[in-house]
């Protein structure tokens, strides 16, 4: 995952510079050891951007897409449909989603992810199904009365 | 089991193909893609729930890879009866087990 200014807090940003020019000096010292300056660092970033994340960012890692549809679900769909067929469903969208915020996609990339991977959730729950045959049923009826 | 085990709906017959294919296990997402616009997300997990059931696939829970953000993915291959069921549906003579829905 690449690191951008907006992924970091104020004070995490201030860190990373801090860091940056630490590590920059290191470098440069002929008398370190360049593979452990190197470890150091990388050990440094991991434990800044883990303590140090933005706001928003937070959100997003904290509320993956789907977590609400999931307790929902959990409730009101059997213990099997909800294990292998919910579950999967959700798991496919984290991998689409998570790669894309990776490759740092648009808004509307992110929106056209949710928006059919949603879809695809509710269809393995089987609410779509009971709704459509609601529907049909409806529409049945309504079509008996008009000709009634 | 609700369902005749050697009925084999055209999008069943196109999942049992792709799994015996490919050399490894396929998750969800991934025959969508592969499959060109032929397999849906809406209805990809509703027909490997269903050919669980009757004994086509099997599936396993993926292990936790290093810094994965999102839920295990679920990794389907064929069993053995979905290879022998698709082994008699190719058969040049006809399908001697399956019936096409």
């Amino acid at each position: 995952m690449k690191i951008k200014d907006r992924h970091l807090s104020p004070v995490g940003l201030i860190i990373a510079k801090e860091l940056l020019d630490k590590f920059d000096t290191d470098i440069a010292d002929s008398t370190k050891d360049k593979d452990h300056v190197i470890a150091e660092f990388e050990e440094n970033i991991r434990v800044l951007v883990k303590t140090h994340l933005s706001i928003p960012l937070q959100r997003r890692i904290q509320r993956p897409p789907g977590s609400l549809l999931l307790r929902v679900a959990e409730t009101l769909v059997g213990k099997k449909r909800f294990e292998r067929d919910c579950m999967a469903a959700l798991a496919d969208w984290h991998e689409e989603y998570f790669e894309a915020l990776d490759q740092e996609r648009g808004r509307a990339k992110m929106t056209a992810i949710r928006i059919r991977h949603t879809y695809a959730f509710l269809r393995a729950t089987g609410w779509l199904v009971g709704l459509e045959t609601a529907g049909k049923l409806i529409t049945k009826l309504l079509d008996k009365i008009g000709s009634a | 089991m609700t369902d005749n085990p050697t009925r084999l709906s055209s999008l069943e017959l196109l999942v049992l193909k792709m799994l015996t294919n490919t050399s490894g296990e396929m998750y969800g997402l991934e025959m969508v893609e592969q499959s060109g616009k032929r397999l849906k997300r809406g209805t990809i997990y509703v027909t490997l729930g269903r050919m669980e059931d009757k004994g086509f696939i099997e599936s396993r829970k993926e292990k936790q890879r290093e810094g994965a953000r999102g839920l295990p993915r679920r990794l389907y291959k064929p069993s053995a009866l979905g290879q022998r069921v698709l082994a008699e549906w190719e058969m040049p003579s006809g399908a001697s087990m399956g019936v096409l829905v």
